[in-house]
């Protein structure tokens, strides 16, 4: 019998992190970390982080009444991320809640954050999922660009489309914001605090006006743009329209967003969600083999496939270390 | 990323340069559903005039692409000029394209939704014409025990189909059929029922479940 891919990595091989926003609330994020994470911890070494600081509920999702040790536990008490990630009963799976009842961690002093999205990037599991806050402010969209994989959760409906292009947009400002300082062309960034104010148009636009001042440096953050590549997740889906829909706006992205998505796949609304959130059940284990449970766990395997397949650079292994990584993996725990 | 003008057909479409007609017209009918009018999904991205001046591009794309000849002509124009020239079409005029731009939007979808739903043998009775599309239909894409999903998940297992055969002892050419869901090449009854356990076993997926979904599916 073949044994699974993929157990306890070890320590010097860098897992998978993947980001799970979307600009609107109520599109299904937190639905969709918290049962991507238990599918994949049958298999493999996951944690959950909830990065929704101002209003977290990745625990309720996951069916967690009692909480010891919290992220405000990380930022304001200098305890490690790994110590407060907690081990969910004898699964693989490891949370990191957000804290409820601690004011201001929506608005988190820059060094706290700084600190936590390096602690983040170190995390040793196999797979690192990160549950964000709704909007394209910085605090969501910062926890966004750091993964290997952004994955955007739309519902069928036109606010939530609308958000999902403003935080691709936002996504690809501070993107762009980051090289400039990484590369020290910083005269480029008065250009990008002009369009700010500006009525956004495009960020073809704002390339193009790159490129006329400095075309090698435009080149450079064409470059790293290419790096940044949104997937995308319709859920809530109730017609077959719907299911077209994560093409479609994959499609425009792609031609007028300037940046490369994909599309992952569609879930279907199920009334029985709702209901294991009330009685704290997490849903896939609840009802491993619905069509939502079913979508669900496709998704999953499409991520492992994509991040396997082209990491990002900043995460990039030799491949020496590939095939001694991939080796690890393949043994049986 | 290019922009929508800088992009020649095949780009326009989404499609290899060495795509079959089937594969650009189904290329095209999502096209076509992307850029329709008063539709939630653009109405935030693009002003009317830039909707209808991409759907121009698309139908300019498919009258080339969708022409055997033209085709030809354009395929060695792109062999030739830098990207930008070969934006440009290849004739000025863009004629009608075969399919109705008129085309009521969910006469397109149901049409679409052919392409896109994973064919599979042997399934129920096609939704009657001007019926809504049944929740099973939106099952279709998420059997359990379907050829595709089964596949997707060896493949992200980073497993061959050879060490696949290896370790189920069941020839390779079976279970290539059983992923293809080519059902008539395969052994029907109890054997396929046992192919589709060890498969499933080597996965460490539940035997009893899949194997049951089949039978009601294919029942």
């Amino acid at each position: 019998m073949l044994s699974p891919v993929g157990s306890v990595i070890n320590p010097e091989q860098k897992g998978y992190l993947w980001a799970v926003g979307g600009g609107k609330g109520g599109t299904g994020k937190t639905f969709v970390s918290a049962n991507l994470g238990l599918h994949l911890s049958a298999y493999l070494d996951v944690t959950v982080i909830d990065a929704d600081l101002g209003s977290p509920n990745l625990h309720t999702f996951l069916g967690v009444k009692n909480r010891n040790l919290t992220l405000a536990d990380f930022l304001y008490r200098r305890l490690q991320l790994e110590q407060v990630a907690a081990r969910m009963g004898h699964s693989k799976l490891r949370l990191v809640s957000g804290s409820s009842d601690t004011l201001g961690l929506g608005n988190l002093e820059h060094f706290r954050k700084q600190r936590l999205l390096r602690q983040i990037q170190e995390m040793r599991s196999a797979v690192t999922l990160l549950d964000i806050g709704a909007g394209t402010h910085f605090n969501c969209v910062d926890f966004f660009i750091i993964a290997d994989v952004g994955i955007l959760v739309i519902n069928p409906e036109p606010a939530s489309v609308e958000n999902a292009y403003q935080f691709i947009r936002a996504a690809t400002l501070r993107l762009l914001e980051n090289s400039i300082r990484k590369h020290k062309i910083q005269h480029l960034l008065e250009r990008i605090g002009a369009y700010r104010q500006e009525v956004p148009r495009s960020i073809h636009g704002l390339l193009e006006l790159f490129a006329k001042e400095d075309p090698g440096s435009a080149d450079l953050l064409a470059g790293e743009l290419e790096q940044f590549r949104p997937c995308l997740v319709v859920n809530k889906v109730r017609k077959d329209d719907d299911v077209v829909l994560g093409r479609c706006v994959a499609d425009l992205v792609n031609k007028f967003l300037a940046v490369r998505a994909e599309f992952l796949g569609a879930i279907p609304f199920d009334e029985q969600i709702d209901a294991c959130l009330r009685c704290f059940t997490p849903y896939v284990t609840s009802h491993p083999y619905s069509q939502a449970a079913c979508a669900v766990k496709l998704i999953a395997e499409r991520l492992m496939t994509i991040s396997r397949d082209g990491r990002r650079s900043s995460l990039m292994v030799e491949p020496a270390d590939e095939e001694a990584g991939r080796t690890e993996l393949l043994r049986s725990s | 990323m290019k922009k929508l003008e800088e992009l020649n057909y095949y780009e326009v479409l989404n499609v290899e340069p060495s795509a079959a007609r089937e594969q650009i017209e189904k290329a095209y009918l999502l096209a076509l559903a992307t850029f329709r009018p008063d539709w939630f999904a653009t109405y935030s991205l693009l002003n009317e005039e830039e909707r209808e001046k991409s759907l121009r591009r698309v139908e300019q794309a498919f009258a080339v692409l969708s022409d055997p000849a033209r085709r030809k002509t354009y395929d060695s124009l792109l062999g030739q000029a830098p990207p930008g020239e070969a934006a440009a079409p290849a004739s000025g005029v863009a004629e009608s394209s075969v399919l109705p731009a008129s085309d009521s939007a969910g006469g397109l979808l149901k049409r679409l939704g052919g392409y896109l739903r994973p064919k599979v043998r042997q399934q129920a009775e096609p939704v009657a014409k001007g019926q809504e599309p049944s929740h099973s239909n939106l099952s279709d894409g998420y059997m359990l025990s379907g050829g595709q999903y089964l596949r997707t998940i060896r493949l992200s297992r980073g497993l061959s189909l050879e060490a696949m055969a290896d370790s189920t002892r069941i020839n390779i050419g079976y279970l290539r059929a059983l992923e293809e869901e080519q059902y008539d090449r395969l052994p029907s009854g109890s054997y396929l029922h046992y192919m589709l356990a060890a498969y499933a076993k080597s996965l460490k997926l539940d035997a009893d479940w899949i194997v049951k979904d089949f039978k009601e599916k294919h029942s």
